[in-house]
């Protein structure tokens, strides 16, 4: 124990030792190490670097550590893939279609249908067993996006599913064009014999694909955002350090 | 009542003392375990500010004394404390 706090007394900055060492050094000699002198040193030791550092030395090393932090965080962080398919749309009435795809998506994303997809695919089983499974549906229904393209008057829309497992991705994400495909079919059939309902087609342009790579975490924003939590910590840090501080003693 | 300074500044108005006789005496009037760092972390401070100052040494063990200054933040800062405890006792009898 005593040797490690003697370690932990080098981490002072060179000039406090150069001044107070060898007296520092006679006290943990003197004293019955305890374990909380371990950290009471240690953070000395990094308050008095704090200390003897520059402000812009402060913020730079808190900026880097906030990087290293968040960057090393994106390595462990649960990874997530995203499979999409796009659908292009082939109907008479363009106006309607967003209130088509609207209605469609309601009823063809049913709890009903979600949570036979969740047990098929056994999916969240880890969130399933800390909550009812009418919040595993909200969950995923989180995790799909159906988005129109090209802007208001959609010659298409994109259908997309993210999960950690990339197959299981791309499986749930083609079952869930399926589905929309059937009922606007169904649709189709039942609205044949009204002409004041034009059809509506759907065609795959590009099925859902194997994800290759995740979309989170993505390492770079991890970095912006750890840079500027470490600039946010360095500058109050700064502050607070800059407060007390005061000149360094010499002997004599 | 735990500021470091404080203790150190308390401990020296009764004589000059080095770290170890420091940390034994603020241990027995005021019942709080200094760490190594917590006081050196004080001593350097106070002797920044110079409010105590060292004395000639005899061994590794560098004894320090309080300065006039010292003992005026000391005197200012127990008159301060004395004003709040007075105040707080006093209420406490009241009710």
């Amino acid at each position: 124990m005593r040797r490690i706090l003697k370690w932990l007394a080098q981490l002072y900055p060179a000039a406090w030792r150069a001044r107070y060492g060898a007296e520092y050094e006679a006290l943990l000699e003197e004293r019955e190490p305890r374990v909380r002198d371990v950290v009471d040193v240690a953070w000395g030791a990094m308050k008095m670097q704090m200390t003897a550092w520059g402000s812009a030395r402060i913020v730079l090393g808190c900026a880097l550590a906030g990087v290293a932090v968040a960057v090393a965080i994106s390595f462990v962080a649960p990874k997530k893939y995203l499979s999409q398919t796009l659908i292009s749309v082939e109907t008479p009435d363009r106006q309607a279609i967003d209130k088509y795809l609207a209605g469609l998506v309601k009823d063809g994303l049913s709890p009903e249908f979600v949570t036979s997809i969740i047990e098929r695919e056994n999916l969240y089983p880890s969130e399933r067993a800390r909550m009812p499974l009418s919040d595993a549906v909200d969950l995923m229904r989180k995790n799909i996006l159906i988005r129109a393209v090209n802007g208001k008057q959609p010659s298409g829309f994109v259908v997309e599913f993210v999960y950690p497992d990339p197959r299981v991705a791309q499986r749930v994400d083609k079952e869930l064009v399926s589905q929309l495909m059937a009922l606007n079919l169904g649709t189709a059939i039942a609205n044949s014999s009204d002409p004041a309902r034009p059809r509506v087609t759907f065609r795959v342009d590009h099925a859902a694909d194997l994800p290759q790579r995740p979309v989170f975490p993505k390492r770079s924003l991890f970095g912006v955002g750890g840079l500027f939590a470490g600039l946010v910590s360095g500058l109050i840090l700064a502050v607070v350090v800059g407060t007390r501080r005061g000149p360094m003693v010499a002997k004599g | 009542m735990s500021d470091p300074s404080i203790l150190v500044l308390s401990s020296l108005a009764g004589g000059d003392k080095h770290g170890y006789a420091m940390m034994d005496d603020i241990e027995r009037f005021a019942g709080v375990r200094m760490g190594p760092g917590t006081l050196y972390g004080a001593i350097t401070r106070l002797e920044e500010l110079g409010w105590i100052a060292p004395v000639k040494a005899e061994d590794r063990r560098q004894p320090y004394t309080i300065t006039g200054a010292g003992r005026e933040h000391l005197r200012e800062q127990l008159g301060s404390l004395g004003r709040i405890v007075r105040a707080g006792l006093r209420r406490l009898e009241d009710r």
